[in-house]
């Protein structure tokens, strides 16, 4: 992939500065910046509504927007600017392919706005279809397929024509799990042929899995950007302790509200159903947060920070019996709770 | 290049949709206008003869020349002069037309004609299963008007013998009357034949149905949105796509209009002899026309986003509302004055119009011609016009496609760079 790469000054594929597009009253993309290098796997994370499509729009050049500048491989881009469009490869949420052809003449039509020589074109048609694993299924029309295959199709007709740089809009929306795998493997193993991805989804599990680097975008705007690892330290969670409490410990099943540094339960909240080892676990110095849901005991700690055992004695003094205890590191959901107070998928 | 034979790849796996619109409707059309003109050319005439049973219980002159005169004209039918068989002769269609010359009616005649009143009348019975049993009637009130002019300027002094004179004289009368009107129908005899006419004025209904169908699913695909985001993505520029695709439903409309035209030939070739070719191309320059309005058609229904049901629904439809307004079926003007005005507005009328003007076109002079000319540049009309709301149509749903999807889902529609 990206056999004709041209090495850009400073090496940046896709540079976004001050994006602003507006729906009448409803801003979409709000002063927008992005800058992508070549060779990364680039997720754009956000919930529905965020203008994640919007800002690919732009960068595509299929939507106007109302200010800010679009540079591809360090060139302005415009809607004419074919010689560009040709480096790219886009790959839509929904299946967008004809369902009168079949997979080998679909691949090829799509395959052929870019690259004219038909004998190149058959070796691209093939090694498309090699790539995505749809051999045997060549002269299948897209009805015939089941939905993983469909977008393996979806894929092919997107990339077959090797681009440098592959827009990649939530392509697993509604995939099974497997078929979900094989494209999340395909996708690496296409940036590591050389292509440049920009990947749009929703579903953080797979941005973490695959993007090197991550934009987390709200409302029209980048919240936080930097890679997965500078995204979870920029909030203070470092780590979540799950502790099962075994028995009757008088806790009802209720979420207590978000109290920082151990300071008292908020006066909203009923604090004399608590069990009384709950205002110690939030005294602990480390506790962000302390909550009871159902049978399990949440404890989120400070950066740095390692209180299980503070926790621990807290529960043997007193005399609560635990089962499974585990920790885990912060999700991109909670950078996202951090950041814009809301739930990713709300 | 690629577009276009994308597009004609997909036109053409339509396979389902040619069958039954061109190919199988083309064949009723075929059945149709053979089945409707059988045995009718420009060169002759034959005539529908009526049933009819004569029941004589006056036994006299005028009663025989009754039975004569009806006989010039119809199939006479012997029937019984009993009420039941006089009954189930009406009633199970052995006769159009019951005439029952009661006694005594031939001096009843000459007494009322010769004092000056209205002749009285004879009973007749009319089927109501075709007109041919009123037709029936008019010629026999025909002859004893005739019979009673005859009376009235007889110098005979008998009854019997006055009547005996004019039923004679009035069966020579009607004789001569009906080989006058042959000879004004002779004249009037139509240089093209008429399955041929009336095949050309069917295929109103298919050709609507099959460029529009076809055309819609074709442009459907490359118009949903996500292929349209696609396309434009990629180094194409909107015209050449546009230009593509417009190629492919020519191709379309073309193929459809050839086949039509060349089964038009191929099945009335026998009846196109001896006609002359300018009128026969003509004719197919018609048909053109009205397919280039088919097209315009199939191209508004894909811009306004019609599904596969929807385009069918909506071809057959307007198929079937334009052959009927277009006088595909019956004559538009026995219609009446509002739908005949009505049909003004429809290309399928001037389409019809431009056909008989070509059949009663001279020569082939521009004089001639000029009113044929004048009707197939109705129907082009027609086919701009729907082009032109078409082209709006298209802009002003894809402009509120994407301010109504950002709005809902953050799925956005190129504004500026829609599929023509």
């Amino acid at each position: 992939m990206g056999e004709t790469a041209q090495r850009t000054p400073n090496d940046v594929v896709v540079e976004v500065s001050s994006l602003v597009k507006r729906y009448k009253e409803t801003i979409a993309l709000d002063h927008f910046n992005l800058s992508i290098r070549r060779g990364e796997v680039f997720g754009l994370l956000g919930p529905n509504g965020s203008g994640k499509t919007t800002a690919i729009n732009c960068i595509l050049q299929l939507l106007t927007y109302d200010k800010g500048a679009v540079r591809l491989f360090g060139e302005a881009m415009a809607p004419t600017r074919y010689d560009i469009k040709r480096r790219i490869g886009v790959v839509p949420q929904n299946l967008a392919v004809f369902e009168e052809l079949t997979v080998r003449e679909n691949i090829d039509y799509f395959c052929a706005l870019y690259v004219s020589d038909k004998h190149r074109r058959r070796e691209l048609v093939d090694e498309a279809i090699s790539f995505v694993g749809l051999e045997g299924y060549e002269r299948f029309r897209p009805k015939k397929l089941s939905g993983g295959l469909a977008r393996r199709l979806n894929i092919a007709c997107g990339i077959a024509h090797k681009p440098e740089l592959i827009i990649l809009d939530e392509p697993t929306v509604a995939v099974d799990p497997q078929s979900r795998n094989a494209i999340l493997e395909g996708i690496l193993r296409l940036n590591s042929e050389g292509s440049t991805i920009i990947y749009t989804s929703h579903y953080m599990e797979e941005v973490e899995e695959i993007c090197s680097r991550i934009m987390i975008m709200d409302k029209g705007r980048g919240v936080a950007n930097g890679t997965n690892a500078e995204l979870k330290a920029m909030i203070g969670t470092g780590e979540k302790l799950r502790i099962q409490l075994v028995g009757d410990t008088g806790a009802p099943a209720f979420v207590a509200p978000l109290v920082r540094g151990g300071a008292d339960v908020g006066a909203d909240s009923p604090a004399e159903m608590e069990p009384a080892f709950m205002a110690r676990i939030r005294r602990l110095p480390h506790t962000l947060r302390a909550n009871i849901e159902g049978d399990v005991l949440e404890v989120d700690c400070a950066v740095g920070a390692h209180n299980l055992a503070d926790v621990l004695a807290v529960l043997k003094e007193a005399d609560v019996a635990f089962g499974r205890i585990y920790a885990e590191p912060p999700t991109l959901n909670d950078v996202f709770l951090e950041i814009t107070g809301t739930e990713l998928r709300d | 290049m690629n577009i276009f034979k994308a597009a004609c790849k997909i036109l053409l796996n339509n396979k389902m949709y040619f069958l039954m619109y061109v190919v199988f409707l083309g064949a009723i059309g075929v059945f149709v206008a053979t089945g409707n003109t059988q045995g009718a050319t420009s060169d002759e005439f034959v005539q529908n003869r009526a049933d009819v049973a004569v029941i004589d219980r006056d036994g006299g002159a005028l009663a025989s020349g009754v039975t004569e005169a009806m006989a010039s004209n119809a199939t006479m039918v012997e029937v019984a002069d009993t009420e039941r068989s006089l009954q189930d002769a009406v009633a199970q269609g052995m006769v159009d037309c019951l005439i029952i010359v009661p006694e005594g009616y031939g001096e009843t005649f000459v007494e009322a004609v010769r004092a000056g009143d209205e002749p009285p009348c004879v009973q007749t019975v009319a089927s109501f299963d075709n007109m041919a049993g009123f037709e029936v009637e008019n010629q026999l009130q025909m002859y004893l008007s005739c019979v009673a002019a005859r009376t009235a300027l007889s110098g005979e002094e008998t009854a019997q013998e006055a009547l005996s004179e004019a039923a004679t004289a009035a069966l020579d009368d009607m004789a001569e009357q009906t080989t006058a009107s042959y000879a004004i129908e002779e004249g009037k005899a139509s240089p093209l034949p008429d399955d041929f006419l009336l095949y050309n004025r069917w295929s109103v209904y298919p050709i609507v149905c099959a460029i529009g169908v076809l055309v819609t699913v074709t442009l459907a695909g490359f118009n949903r949105t996500d292929v349209r985001r696609r396309n434009l993505s990629a180094p194409v520029s909107s015209l050449s796509l546009s230009l593509g695709l417009s190629l492919a439903s020519v191709v379309c409309m073309l193929i459809t209009w050839v086949w039509f035209a060349g089964l038009g030939l191929v099945a009335f070739g026998g009846s196109l002899e001896g006609t002359d070719t300018w009128r026969v191309v003509l004719c197919l320059v018609d048909l053109f026309a009205y397919a280039v309005f088919a097209l315009a058609f199939g191209f508004l229904l894909a811009q306004l986003g019609a599904s596969v049901a929807v385009a069918n629904s909506a071809a057959n439809i307007v198929g079937l509302v334009l052959s009927f307004l277009g006088g595909a079926w019956i004559d538009i003007r026995l219609m009446g004055q509002t739908l005949e005005t009505v049909g003004h507005f429809t290309p399928s009328y001037w389409h019809g119009q431009a056909l008989v003007s070509i059949a009663q076109a001279d020569g082939a002079t521009w004089d001639a011609l000029a009113p044929a000319i004048a009707d197939m540049g109705i129907v082009f009309l027609f086919a701009a016009a729907l082009f032109a709301v078409a082209l709006v149509v298209g802009r002003v749903r894809l402009g509120n496609a994407g301010t109504k999807e950002r709005a809902s889902s953050d799925k956005s529609t190129p504004k500026e760079a829609s599929v023509a």
